[in-house]
């Protein structure tokens, strides 16, 4: 292996650190958020693909497509809540949004 | 007899009814009608099981005549263990007795949710006599704690005024308590399995471990908390006269004839013995915190203005002769300690009978809004002067039996507060004279519709009655009854 | 025997019970008679114990309570003491009883009154005979409640229903006194039987003189209460308010005497304390010297036969500290029979003027009433003590028992007790001349012509007035049962001092000269013809000088009484529910439950609904576990 594993760990720290940096930041903003969380699972995404190739097992990039797959659902679902949501309230701040709370 | 699993009967068929009248919840009059039916039988099983007392079972403690024990957690060391001697046997038959009286009491006045009110009762009764019968801590434990639970109902549903408040006040403030006792319980446990290697919740095994004094001091400390708050003895009482100011009758019959007993149960029954170290050390708090009880809330009741109050007030200075005498430990005052429950159960239930009795005819429990029912309702009158002179421990009456033994127990060992405690007497009657005063002399102050006793009153009364005098004047085949549970106990020759 | 005994104390409780339960079915005949006979009955029984006498004896009836070594079974002693006064009181409570009758014809109420009336002859008989102190006590709250139900037996009338309770409080607070040496002899001697404890006396092992004085002293707490001693005496001329049968049977001849009986019993275990003795004698010469003044400044009838009993009973509790338990008997005996007569014929003069009490408002009964006045006459004489009646033997054994003590102590009480002699044929004397003397009608009186006759009377029933000629009679010639009595209860006195004969002469002499003063003294202020006696009627309108206003007042003690203990009783009764109890602990409780709810909703504010908040938590929450976690790591 070219890359030694603990530097693709390394590297994949730093993405994750910097999907919630972003998601810390912008947190009022839900497109904001939502690339944070992008970010943030693709630094799980390559942390399983760097575990697969280092041990020879297929599992890690089974659960790499399988986030790929999931994450391209849940972006499509999720910008069109946005959009929902902002027609709505005209706002993509997500601090507005709680009806949830009883109070 | 020893074939019949008579103790578990005696818990199983009260809850059996319970679940026949959720099944019959449609059917009101069916309904109440069995309810009493059951409870009649549980007061003759309960009557019915004395003629076994003398009896020695195998594997019983000394002194219990009835004695069942099954299986049940085993992993843990829990086991259903049910034990029945003179204390618990004098215990039960009132509870039966009381359940029923309750029952009569509220046969007119609930009408929402009727069925629901027997039911509650009736896993009251099943819980109470769980609690005096159970040997196993665990279970101990968990009959002390369901007993909450209808208590809180008839609090919360049938009362009034502000019921929720103080359902909710009684239900924190009491479990706060439990709590405790379930860590001292769970603290026993361990202590005594890594002694001993038996990890057992039974009474019987937990009996004599020896524990450090601070420990044990600690593990008594919560176990008297829990017992001090249900007695309840000064300062932690304050649930208790709201609660009965805002339970319905029936509620307060169960409350102040069952509920409270439990608290100078536990501490007879499990208290003292797991702990004899640390009870002893504790003993001049508790003495102090029974004298304490009876002056001041004796004096309280004097200023109070609602009746049910007044009584809620005496009821804690009568609940503190039973704690001075648990506190002098000798045998006389344990046995005066042990009949002053049964007798202010009869009592106090006859007294709150009364008061929701005028306060359904009048709708108010205000003392300034009565007068003069001596002479407009005789019979009723009557009888509410006799349980008030009950109440204030006229010899020949049941309460003074208990008092004066628990009075002459403790004045062998605690003279002074003893004497405090004979100024209690004064205070009683005080109060008491100004109820009758205000309630059945005088002139009449407000024109109040007024009945005499109906049937089923007059047949309440009635028994109560019976009770009292027959406490006061025959007292005997009870005391005979304690003789040897109090004997062993105390440590003193059978 | 036993049956007997058996009989005595139950026929009344059986009759009052009885009359309980069915009264209110049966016709009024047959209540009035079953009430009567059961006394009579019990009376009958009682002679029939008196006839087959021979000796104290002890029957066991049956268990009462029992535990462990506590045990007070229910057994009845009869000895000479005892036996002398079921005597007295069957056959004076059946008069009463006969006479009520009469007085209550025209009161519904008679059903109570009679069950109330009989109740309390029981429980006084079994305060009697009762072999041990918790039977006596039993015995002895019976009579209590008793008389608070029929003091306050004219409920409706507030003051009627305030004096029965102001005298059940009141004697509640000897009985305390009574309950806890009950308890403490127990603790010293391990029994209730009075005999036992009587025998063992202070030479028990681990008994000193110091706890027979401690003992003592609470006995007598317990009698004061009882008895109307000072200081607890207030209760009883306001226990007047009662119908006049029961203030006759329960507040003159029976009830009262209880605490000097108590004293009696008690007294080969007490009298070998002299404090106790001294202390006794004390409250006895003090009480009779307060209840002589009260006496000649009250205007109410009733009242002035109460503070004479007050009085007179401290004579009685005198001659128990002066060890001569025969004289107390005999004085409780003969005041028995001539209070109760006073009290008879005052109830037939309070009738006849349709319940007027005030006796200057009185007079000229002396020919409206033949019939009450004599008896009422032979009556004061005795409670005057005039000789020869019964009353002069009682009083004057009483006080050559103090003069025979010796020393200035007794001495002095000797003297306090002679002038208190004058002081009660004074007022004695005040009250018949003025209830039964002719007025002579002054001037304004005469213009006003009709109020001239006195007052309107009407007719008594028949009843009422045949009751007063057998007391009347046993009151005068009573005195001639002193002798027999002396001998009959020859065993029962103690160290009372022995008078030479010629000394005891001497005393009598000096009590009848004291006598006579007093009754010359009487006259001048109060007789017919005198011009005082004007003065005083036309005097009593305007209010009373300071001296009388204090003597009518009780000397105050009520109004210190309600100073002293009611009003901080009553107002720390409201603070200590108000401010302590709802304030203190009961607030302090729900200041805890507040405090709960306020860091609930304060924590709860974190979730606020913000996602953006939920996240920062999150990430902090999530770094500060992973960083521990690699802290333990590292």
């Amino acid at each position: 292996m070219i890359v030694p594993l603990s530097h693709l760990l390394v590297f994949a720290s730093v993405l994750f650190a910097l999907g919630v940096i972003c998601v810390l930041i912008w947190r009022t903003n839900v497109i904001m958020v939502l690339i944070g969380i992008e970010i943030m699972l693709n630094a799980a995404m390559l942390v399983f693909v760097a575990g697969s190739y280092q041990w020879g097992r297929a599992d890690g990039q089974v659960f790499a497509l399988m986030i790929i797959a999931m994450t391209s659902a849940e972006v499509s679902l999720a910008l069109a809540m946005v959009v929902y949501l902002h027609r709505r309230k005209n706002t993509v701040n997500v601090d507005e949004f709680r009806q949830l709370r009883d109070r | 007899m020893t074939s019949l699993p008579v103790l578990s009967l005696l818990i199983v068929l009260p809850l059996a009814g319970a679940l026949a009248l959720i099944a019959l919840r449609k059917q009101e009059n069916v309904a109440k009608y069995l309810a009493v039916g059951i409870a009649v039988v549980e007061l003759f099983i309960a009557c019915w099981t004395w003629s076994a007392a003398g009896q020695q079972p195998p594997g019983a403690l000394p002194g219990f005549f009835l004695f069942e024990d099954f299986s049940w957690i085993d992993s843990l060391g829990i086991r259903f263990t049910l034990g029945m001697d003179g204390i618990s046997l004098l215990l039960v038959i009132m509870t039966a007795l009381l359940t029923i009286i309750a029952m009569l009491v509220s046969w007119r006045t609930i009408r929402q949710r009727t069925v629901l009110h027997y039911i509650l009762l009736l896993v009251m009764e099943s819980s109470i006599i769980g609690v005096f019968l159970a040997l196993d801590l665990f279970l101990f434990y968990l009959f002390w704690e369901v007993m909450l639970i209808p208590m809180f109902f008839l609090i919360g549903i049938y009362g009034h005024g502000r019921n929720i408040y103080s359902a909710i006040k009684f239900f924190v403030v009491t479990l706060v308590g439990s709590l405790l006792m379930l860590l001292a319980i769970i603290g026993l446990y361990v202590i005594h399995g890594r002694q001993s290697g038996l990890y057992t919740f039974g009474l019987s095994g937990l009996l004599g471990t020896s524990l450090d004094p601070l420990v044990g001091l600690w593990l008594y400390g919560a176990f008297l908390l829990s017992f001090a708050i249900k007695f309840p003895l000064v300062p932690l009482h304050t649930w208790l006269p709201d609660a009965h100011t805002d339970a319905s009758t029936a509620g307060s019959i169960d409350l102040a004839g069952l509920l409270l007993k439990t608290g100078a149960y536990g501490l007879i029954r499990f208290g003292y013995p797991l702990f004899p170290e640390a009870a002893r050390t504790l003993t001049p708090l508790l003495t102090i915190m029974a004298v304490a009880g009876i002056l001041y809330s004796s004096w309280i009741a004097f200023a109070q203005k609602d009746m049910k109050r007044l009584v809620a007030y005496s009821s804690i200075g009568h609940m503190g002769f039973i704690a001075l005498g648990i506190a002098a430990w000798t045998p006389v005052a344990l046995s005066g300690s042990v009949l002053q429950m049964v007798s202010h159960g009869v009592t106090t239930s006859a007294l709150f009978a009364l008061v929701g009795m005028l306060a359904s005819r009048a709708n108010t429990r205000e003392i300034s809004a009565y007068g003069g029912l001596w002479g407009k309702v005789p019979i009723l009158a009557c009888f509410f002067m006799l349980f008030a002179m009950a109440s204030a421990g006229l010899p020949g009456l049941n309460n003074f039996v208990g008092e004066f033994l628990i009075l002459t127990g403790s004045y062998q060992v605690a003279q002074s507060a003893t004497i405090l405690a004979f100024l209690g007497l004064i205070l009683s009657l005080v109060y008491t004279v100004r109820l009758v005063q205000e309630v059945l002399f005088q002139k009449e102050r407000q024109p109040l519709p007024m009945l005499d006793v109906t049937g089923r009153e007059a047949l309440i009364l009635a028994v109560l009655a019976i009770g009292v005098f027959y406490i006061g004047l025959h007292p005997g085949p009870l005391l005979d009854v304690l003789h040897l549970p109090v004997a062993l106990l105390t440590g003193g020759t059978p | 025997m036993k049956t007997a005994l058996a009989l005595i104390i139950l026929l009344p409780l059986v009759g009052g019970i009885g009359n309980i339960l069915l009264g209110r079915l049966l016709p009024r005949r047959v209540v009035e008679v079953t009430a009567c006979s059961v006394i009579w009955l019990s009376f009958i029984a009682s002679l029939f114990a008196a006839g087959n006498y021979n000796g104290p004896a002890v029957v066991e009836m049956g268990p009462w309570l029992s535990s462990f070594t506590f045990s007070a079974p229910i057994s009845l002693s009869l000895d000479s003491l005892s036996l002398s006064l079921i005597l007295m009181i069957t056959f004076v409570c059946g008069l009463i009883h006969l006479y009520s009758i009469g007085y209550m014809a025209g009161d519904p109420g008679y059903v109570r009154f009679f069950a109330l009336l009989n109740l309390f002859t029981g429980a006084m008989l079994l305060l009697v005979l009762a072999e041990n102190m918790l039977l006596l006590y039993l015995g002895w709250e019976g009579v209590g409640f008793c008389s608070y139900a029929l003091i306050g037996f004219w409920y409706k009338e507030a003051e009627n229903a305030t004096a029965g309770r102001k005298a059940f409080i009141v004697t509640r607070i000897g009985d305390i006194g009574l309950a806890i040496a009950v308890v403490w002899m127990f603790k010293l001697f391990h029994t209730f039987s009075i005999t036992q404890l009587n025998q063992l006396g202070p030479s028990h092992p681990g008994v000193s003189m110091g706890l027979i004085t401690a003992l003592g002293l609470l006995l007598l707490l317990g009698a004061m209460g009882k008895s109307a001693q000072a200081p607890l005496m207030v209760w009883l001329p306001d226990a007047m308010a009662g119908p006049t049968p029961v203030s006759a049977q329960i507040h003159a001849a029976t009830m009262v005497t209880a605490g000097v009986y108590l004293l009696m019993r008690m007294f080969p275990l007490i009298g070998g304390s002299t404090v106790v003795v001294a202390a006794i004698a004390v409250t006895g010469t003090f009480t009779a010297f307060y209840g002589a003044t009260c006496a000649l400044a009250e205007r109410d009838l009733k009242r002035i036969l109460a503070y004479s009993t007050i009085s007179q009973i401290g004579y009685m509790m005198l001659a128990v500290g002066c060890g001569a338990v025969t004289a107390a008997t005999f004085h409780l005996i003969i005041h028995a029979f001539f209070k109760a007569l006073l009290f008879l014929s005052a109830g037939c003069v309070i009738n006849a003027l349709h319940h007027e009490q005030d006796i200057f408002r009185m007079g000229g009964l002396y020919r409206k009433l033949p019939w009450v006045f004599w008896p009422f006459l032979a009556g004061s004489l005795c409670l005057a003590g005039v000789p020869p009646t019964g009353g002069f033997f009682s009083k004057e054994s009483i006080l050559t028992a103090a003069w025979g003590k010796g020393g200035m102590f007794y001495g002095g009480l000797y003297l306090v007790g002679t002038f208190t002699v004058l002081l009660t044929v004074i007022y004695t004397l005040r009250m018949v001349f003025l209830v039964f003397g002719d007025r002579v009608p002054t001037l304004a009186s005469r213009l006003e012509g009709a109020k001239a006759s006195g007052p309107s009377v009407h007719a008594l029933p028949r009843i009422m007035e045949i009751i007063l000629i057998p007391l009347a009679l046993l009151a005068l010639v009573g005195g001639a049962a002193g002798g027999l009595l002396e001998y009959f209860l020859a065993s029962l006195n103690g160290s009372a001092g022995h008078v030479r004969l010629a000394t005891e002469e001497t005393l009598k002499g000096v009590a009848s000269l004291v006598v006579l003063a007093g009754m010359v003294i009487a006259w001048l202020y109060y007789g017919y013809g005198s011009q005082h006696r004007e003065v005083r009627i036309a005097g009593a309108e305007h209010p009373p000088t300071r001296l009388v206003a204090f003597l009518q007042a009780g000397w105050y003690f009520d109004r210190l009484y309600d100073w002293l203990f009611i009003r901080p009783f009553t107002w720390l009764a409201t603070i200590l529910w108000q401010r302590v109890d709802e304030g203190v602990i009961d607030d302090s409780l729900d200041w805890t439950a507040v405090q709960f709810g306020r860091t609930g909703q304060f924590l709860g504010r974190w979730g606020s609904g913000r996602i953006s908040v939920y996240m920062l938590s999150l990430v902090a929450g999530a770094t500060l576990m992973i960083g521990w976690f690699a802290w333990e790591v590292l």
